[in-house]
């Protein structure tokens, strides 16, 4: 049976190269031009697999140096991956002003929101905090990605298919990292190397699922909207629109108080 | 298992939930805004409510129970149910487009205020929770047939109200239109 450090680095190594397989489709389809910041992201991936290599090579798993280039950089790229999903939120909004402006704010505001609720449950040294602030990003990043699922809905913008896909590779990711840990929190110094496979595993399916997005689906101009309202316009129509909801909802409201339960 | 341990997993549980009714493909056809500000100015289904409510009158129900004809009586109350949920469905929709124009509406504008936007999506949950509670109570036969004979006296005046409105939206963004072809 195969030594479970073993399996760990040829995951790893085999992630490198799947990150490679991206970089060169990336490169090959020209979407360096339309997203940057996830090329950016792919590229600090690769470049902290082969940075982190090279000093557990030179120095070995253990020492305090050694963990902190390690989770340092962890948290950087971390910081890339929100960057990037950054990236395809504006992809998807910022064609139409107004809900970009609004879209913008409650995100930033949403993803701070998650950070701090995450950072409370900071426990033990700092070594452990380091690792809690990193859920917490990932956690935000999940939230935010839902969040702009849930406002391109809500406003009916169209969706193009490769920022669909690139997008929910964020949350799994994301999401099952956050799961990940959470398991395995008590148990790290025990199964260190299972949970380091597991999450290797994870991010090698959402490479999977990126690589795939971006070989099919074409990169879309931005959706835009024909006509702009000015803003007095706006206020006037929207506040009428609210207005006729509000009468809407007031006659149900108004037929669920008055029952009479005899026909 | 700690408090910690539950809460990160309640969180991602919620949002793998959210993302799965988010990000599923949208299956109402999507419109453009001219056919949306289009249907908001065409006949409304509630223009047709006060013959609706005429036929759920208890009046005719009261008398042919006085009348001994208890099989016609289970008949009309069926045909009233029906009626009755399908009017709802329709008020639903009206609801529905109106909601499709404020997101017409903000993919035009310029600025969103944060406060409306806010107001209009509590006003669509609070609609969808109504309707769907409202939509129980008939099916399950406790139906508010009384409430709805109250509605006859709002309709004429909401009717109109709506009207003026859908005629300016449609008004204005003719305007809008047609600045944008000459600026271009």
């Amino acid at each position: 049976m195969a030594d479970p450090q073993q399996l760990t680095n040829f995951a790893w190594a085999f992630t490198s190269l799947t990150e490679l397989v991206l970089v060169f489709y990336l490169v090959n389809r020209g979407l360096y031009r339309s997203h940057p910041a996830f090329l950016f992201y792919i590229l600090a991936a690769i470049f902290q697999s082969l940075a982190v290599a090279f000093v557990y090579h030179a120095w070995g798993f253990r020492g305090s140096t050694v963990w902190w280039i390690a989770w340092g950089s962890q948290l950087l790229l971390t910081g890339a991956r929100w960057l990037a999903s950054f990236e395809i939120a504006r992809r998807m909004l910022s064609g139409f002003t107004g809900i970009w402006g609004l879209a913008k704010r409650v995100l930033l505001v949403a993803s701070a929101i998650v950070l701090v609720y995450s950072l409370t449950f900071f426990q033990g040294n700092l070594q452990y905090k380091v690792m809690d602030m990193e859920r917490g990003l990932k956690l935000a990043i999940a939230s935010f990605i839902v969040l702009l699922f849930l406002f391109a809905r809500y406003y009916r913008v169209p969706v193009f298919p490769l920022e669909r896909i690139l997008a929910i590779g964020f949350f799994l990711y994301s999401c099952f990292s956050v799961v990940n840990f959470t398991l395995f929190e008590p148990l790290l110094e025990k199964y260190s190397n299972l949970w380091n496979f597991l999450d290797i595993l994870f991010f090698l399916a959402t490479l999977v699922i990126w690589i795939y997005a971006v070989r099919i689906f074409p990169v879309e101009r931005l959706a835009t909207s024909a006509v702009q309202l000015s803003p007095e316009y706006y206020g006037t129509l929207s506040g009428q629109i609210n207005l006729r909801l509000r009468v809407l909802n007031d006659r149900l409201a108004h037929l669920l108080r008055s029952e009479d339960p005899h026909p | 298992m700690t408090v910690t341990f539950l809460l990160f997993l309640l969180a991602a549980l919620i949002l793998i939930s959210l993302l799965i009714w988010a990000a599923r493909p949208q299956i109402q056809e999507t419109r453009s805004a001219d056919e949306v500000l289009q249907a908001l100015a065409e006949d409304r289904h509630y223009h047709h409510l006060p013959q609706i409510l005429q036929s759920l009158r208890p009046e005719d129900i009261e008398f042919l129970k006085r009348c001994g004809q208890p099989r016609l009586v289970r008949r009309i109350r069926n045909d009233r149910k029906r009626i009755a949920l399908r009017y709802l469905a329709e008020f639903h929709k009206d609801f529905g487009l109106l909601l499709e124009a404020a997101g017409v509406l903000a993919m035009m504008a310029p600025d969103l205020a944060a406060m409306r936007e806010w107001e209009r999506l509590k006003l669509s949950m609070g609609f969808a929770i109504h309707c769907q509670y409202l939509s129980w109570r008939l099916r399950l036969g406790l139906a508010p047939w009384q409430a709805f004979s109250k509605l006859s006296e709002m309709a004429s005046a909401m009717t109109l109200q709506l009207e003026t409105v859908t005629t300016r939206m449609a008004e204005r963004s003719a305007i809008a239109s047609e600045l944008h072809s000459y600026s271009e």
